[in-house]
């Protein structure tokens, strides 16, 4: 079976302004003179379309940090990606978003913290959110895509309502509502951003009833909770099935945060044809396909639909990155799941007075 | 369309590629009409209506 990837993710730099208490970038971040060359970003893009790649999303980080960032773009209009820049909007300004749409920026996603300033920038652990607004508008005069990002957690998920009314005034064309997801700083931070079962429903109940007022004005793309759902996520549409992720040094990775995954080795495109470390590098093989699995995955109708959820997932939870995603109700390990849901309902305390508590990414 | 992609064949090829922005509906539904003269033209009409609505829908394209 041989794979195509649809969508590369471009770490561009770990630097970034914000500081975000669910940051899913790894704990351990490359420092800027590790970072790849505008000409050997230029070379992975090339060969990524060559490989048949669609998708561009420049990232980071903040990916605007890169002083080359609208020659990037360029080059991925060269050749004939989608380009997407994942942006927080600070430092953005008109004469930038006017050069990256002559360069060919076709998309742009502006991240949200909260509706509201305070905790926003509690959050992102530094002052961003006004910033973000007039980022926002300024990215409403140019003909670019726009979506509008948030994730949400314990903390400001009762605040979902004025979230959503945010990005309609906003006037964005999709918002992506995501769950936090537990991985890099997230994971650090779990306990403090582990929303109750009440939550959740009450999330979910607002999300559809939005999707359903808003179907014909702006999509709402949603990531469950996988801590509460039944049958874990097909996570990055399978392990090198449809994605690769390149950091800020050039290692080609199958998702954001495979790196906590131990014994593994990541190969780099300084060294290797991207085409080459895609089809055969051992870790790309790794969790590629079946051959695999562990039960009760290895003989389960729905191998195929989620592939047995996510390996990291598996690893951070249980220890071992070849077990069933523990939040799948089939796993022999989902009481670990069930154990941290559970303190999130009884441990009610921690609703308030966490800003003491947060761990923030120091760079 | 930042996630996921669309697949299309034969005629959603056709139909796309007229979407410029600068056609209208309308302009679009003759031209396929005009190219397609064997066809119901009605048919054409709804067909295209209907593709195009669906990738509304998805919030692909506006019109």
């Amino acid at each position: 079976m041989t794979y195509t990837p649809l969508a590369l993710i471009a770490e561009l730099t770990h630097r970034c302004p914000l500081h975000c208490v669910y940051c899913s970038n790894p704990i351990e971040m490359q420092a800027r003179q590790n970072e790849l060359t505008t000409e050997m970003w230029n070379s992975v893009f090339a060969q990524a379309a060559a490989m048949g790649v669609l998708q561009l999303h420049l990232t980071g980080g903040e990916p605007t940090a890169r002083e080359d960032i609208t020659q990037l773009i360029a080059h991925g209009r060269e050749h004939k990606l989608y380009s997407n820049l994942i942006t927080s909007g600070l430092g953005l300004s008109e004469k930038k978003l006017e050069q990256y749409r002559a360069a060919g920026l076709d998309h742009i996603q502006l991240s949200f913290q909260d509706s509201q300033e305070s905790t926003a920038n509690e959050y992102a652990g530094t002052k961003a959110h006004a910033l973000k607004l007039k980022a926002a508008a300024m990215i409403k005069k140019f003909p670019l895509a726009f979506t509008l990002n948030i994730v949400i957690h314990r903390q400001n998920i009762s605040r979902l309502a004025e979230m959503i009314a945010l990005g309609e005034s906003l006037g964005v064309d999709r918002m992506e509502i995501a769950h936090v997801q537990y991985y890099g700083w997230a994971f650090k931070n779990r306990a403090a951003l582990m929303p109750t079962l009440d939550q959740v429903k009450q999330s979910m109940d607002l999300i559809y009833a939005a999707k359903e007022r808003l179907k014909d004005k702006v999509r709402i793309d949603f990531a469950a909770p996988d801590y509460f759902a039944k049958y874990p996520k097909a996570c990055m549409g399978g392990w090198g099935q449809t994605s690769l992720l390149i950091d800020p040094a050039g290692r080609v990775l199958p998702c954001h945060s495979a790196m906590v995954i131990p014994g593994m080795t990541f190969e780099n495109v300084r060294e290797k044809p991207l085409a080459e470390i895609w089809a055969s590098s051992a870790a790309f093989q790794k969790f590629r396909g079946e051959d695999w699995m562990k039960e009760p995955c290895k003989s389960c109708d729905r191998r195929t639909q989620d592939f047995g959820g996510c390996r990291c997932q598996a690893y951070l939870v249980t220890g071992d990155a070849q077990a069933t995603d523990p939040v799948c109700s089939l796993s022999p390990n989902r009481d670990l799941i069930n154990a941290k849901t559970t303190e999130a309902a009884t441990n009610q305390a921690q609703v308030h007075k966490v800003q003491d508590t947060w761990l923030y990414r120091k760079q | 369309m930042p996630e996921g992609a669309i697949r299309l064949k034969g005629s959603g090829v056709e139909i796309l590629s007229l979407c410029d922005g600068v056609r209208d509906l309308k302009s679009i539904i003759s031209e396929l009409q005009s190219r397609h003269a064997a066809t119901d033209p009605t048919q054409i009409e709804s067909e295209v209506v209907e593709f195009l609505n669906e990738l509304r829908k998805k919030r692909v394209l506006d019109f």
